[in-house]
């Protein structure tokens, strides 16, 4: 009797996958093409039933859960880390595994669709660049030797803080310090002068270089480091003023001269001497647009140019935009300036006695309602003035 | 008689007790709503606000109109004043105790002095250690006028003549510059760019005497408030709302909410606590917003 249960029990765990899976699924599906090169664990074992229902199932592809929380089951150490990451790759954070991987099998690693640089370049597009002088694993297309793919401490995904990622392969030599008259080069930025993808000369220095450095006259700068930003303003004169608006970016004390906070002070990857594009950039300190960004349906289409709208160094207008309420939309949405709800001094909102703007309907940096309206368009946005309607 | 069940008793007590500690700030009510001056013109981006023991009045810098208003505690509008049109942009201000003003006009970059009886008006440049300093908010500590420096994000103390005599940073490495500060009982206590860290200052010898950190995620920290129970009032520009918090840097309420009717919050800029009101002023309402019990 104890023998025939155990044969009973042998035979059910046995008879699940391989009768469920190798006998009846592949009677249609073809099993070839489902194990075609690395092949996902469950579906080389036969373990279709893992992830698919074999009846029914209220989900596409009889799935018995959907995505990310069906791979969750198996991958339970990603799902605990992305609790705690600081930084969540987009795709991962929509759950969205299958727009990265295959599900059954891959002729690439880790079931990745395609190779890493024609899958990652099909978002990062902007990233596509043909270099002169490329990176060498950029130029092989090893974008995840340098970036984590699911989720990071910082927001650029680089899987070392700090230099500590470039010397895993480059050596730290004396000849390397003398180049950069440090004694130590560890303690050094090198993305803020070295593109890390590739660049027009030996050394991917980034193209933009700032006259004192280009002609050799360190102390220029350096003598005077001290002094922080009016460092700066002494061969700037007329940026000083630039900070003489009710709302300002200079920011004393976060860095010992704060325009270095968003200024490379040697070479940089635009004529402004960006550390980065201004949508990452900003979102060092701003990082709570991102979140409203991604919180919303409708978004301004040039929401990633900041600069667009909002004023670097300071602006009189809340939120530091170059302009008032109305004047910086109307730059380009001419047509609305001329022919909408009445707006301007003399247009007072009934709630608090302001002047009606675009701003007052609109927030350009993301709603849920068509036309990034705050509101409601159909009644709820009116009614909140137009009581009577 | 009557007897209590003993748990019923323990659960009401500790229910008092309760609303005893996080009371104040929970039970606060919009007592005024100010957003217009004396001749009834609206207010239109204002960005500073003093309250006066002296005379019990406070002040507002009515910023995009050019002008200064006073009022009394109550909310009543008293005066409007512009100098006869001299002033542009004031930003922020206080009233020493000879009854001069001092305006921080941000379009000059000065210090602007302001002697209503002997009709002087006179605009200071400022410098501290041979750097020009971009003034920020100012306040009044004995005889020192203090002034926070946005270049250097430093509070420096300017004596009678406004000769800088001292500057506050905080002896400590990460620190990342001052964006407010308030003086309570000689200390200085600052709200640090970006993190919502404050801390507390010896103003006599600078020595750093308390450190405060949020235990909550902060967006943009732009005023903050302290009260005699030792809670912080962080007032957050993007996130419109008010953290209040204790010592640990815990978080015991969130107050208010964004939007435009008096009591909500659009553009909010600074805090102000007295005598048991809390003060906001919304540069994006145009409004000062009193609350109280």
């Amino acid at each position: 009797m104890i023998v025939a249960i155990f044969c009973l029990i042998i035979y059910s765990l046995w008879a699940g996958p391989v009768l469920g899976a190798k006998k009846d699924c592949f009677q249609c599906h073809s099993r070839r093409a489902l194990l075609k090169g690395n092949a996902h664990p469950p579906v080389a074992r036969g373990e279709c039933l893992k992830c698919h229902l074999p009846h029914v199932s209220r989900y596409p592809k009889l799935l018995t859960q959907e995505s990310p929380e069906l791979c969750f089951t198996c991958h339970k150490k990603l799902s605990d880390r992305l609790q705690k990451a600081p930084f969540i790759h987009g795709p991962v954070a929509k759950g969205a595994c299958r727009r990265c991987h295959e599900a059954h099998a891959s002729s690439q690693k880790n079931l990745l669709k395609k190779g890493p640089k024609t899958l990652c370049f099909s978002c990062h597009k902007e990233a596509n660049i043909k270099y002169a002088r490329p990176h060498a694993p950029f130029a092989k297309g090893r974008c995840l030797s340098c970036h984590e793919a699911h989720y990071a401490d910082n927001r650029l995904f680089l899987k070392k803080k700090d230099s500590s990622l470039c010397f895993s392969c480059h050596q730290n030599t004396e000849a390397l310090a003398r180049i950069h008259k440090v004694k130590n080069v560890k303690g050094l930025d090198c993305l803020s002068c070295h593109n890390p993808h590739g660049g027009p000369q030996k050394g991917l220095l980034r193209s933009f270089k700032h006259p004192p450095y280009a002609q050799g006259k360190c102390q220029t700068c350096h003598q005077n480091l001290k002094a922080g930003p009016d460092m700066c303003f002494k061969c700037h004169p007329k940026t000083r003023s630039d900070f003489y608006h009710q709302h300002n970016h200079l920011l004393g004390g976060y860095e010992d001269n704060a325009c270095l906070i968003c200024h490379a002070p040697h070479v940089a990857s635009n004529k402004e001497f960006l550390r980065d594009k201004p949508r990452r950039l900003c979102q060092r300190c701003h990082a709570e647009t991102a979140k409203q960004r991604a919180e919303s349906l409708y978004i301004h289409p040039k929401w990633k140019e900041c600069l667009a709208c909002h004023l670097a160094h300071g602006s009189d207008s809340p939120s530091m935009l170059n302009g008032d309420g109305n004047s910086v939309c109307v730059r380009c949405h001419e047509t609305q300036g001329k022919f909408t709800h009445p707006v301007g001094e003399k247009v007072r909102d009934p709630r608090n006695g302001q002047p009606i703007t675009c701003v007052t309907c609109h927030n350009p940096m993301g709603t849920n309602f068509k036309y990034n309206l705050r509101l409601s368009g159909e009644a709820s946005l009116c009614l909140e003035c137009h009581k009577n309607y | 008689m009557f007897r209590m069940p003993q748990k019923l008793l323990i659960f009401i007590l500790s229910i008092l007790c309760l609303s005893i500690h996080l009371g104040w700030a929970s039970s606060l009510k919009l007592t005024v709503s100010i957003s217009k001056g004396p001749e009834g013109k609206n207010l239109y981006q204002p960005l500073g606000m003093f309250f006066d023991p002296y005379n019990q009045r406070f002040y507002v810098a009515d910023t995009g109109n050019n002008r200064l208003l006073s009022f009394s505690l109550n909310g009543t509008p008293l005066k409007s004043f512009d100098a006869g049109g001299q002033l542009k942009g004031p930003y922020s201000l206080v009233r020493d105790s000879k009854g001069k003003i001092w305006v921080v006009e941000r379009p000059f970059n000065s210090l602007t002095e302001i002697d209503l009886k002997a009709h002087r008006f006179e605009r200071h440049q400022l410098s501290c250690a041979g750097h020009p300093v971009l003034v920020d908010r100012i306040a009044f500590w004995q005889d020192y006028l203090l002034v926070l420096d946005r270049a250097s994000g430093m509070v420096l103390l300017y004596d009678k003549d406004l000769s800088c005599v001292k500057s506050l940073r905080p002896d400590i490495e990460d620190f990342k510059g001052f964006f407010d500060f308030k003086v309570k009982n000689d200390r200085l206590w600052g709200l640090e760019n970006i993190t919502g860290r404050i801390l507390a200052l010896d103003l006599k010898s600078g020595k750093i005497l308390d450190i405060v950190r949020p235990k909550f995620l902060v967006s943009l920290p732009v005023s903050f408030e302290l009260d005699e129970k030792g809670n912080f009032y962080l007032l957050d520009r993007y996130q419109k709302v008010v953290f209040v918090f204790d010592k640990s840097g815990t978080l015991k309420h969130r107050l208010f909410k964004r939007g435009y009717l008096p009591g909500e919050l659009n553009y909010p800029w600074q805090l102000l606590l007295l005598s048991g009101k809390l003060l906001v002023l919304d540069e994006g309402n145009g409004r000062i917003d009193i609350w109280g019990h």
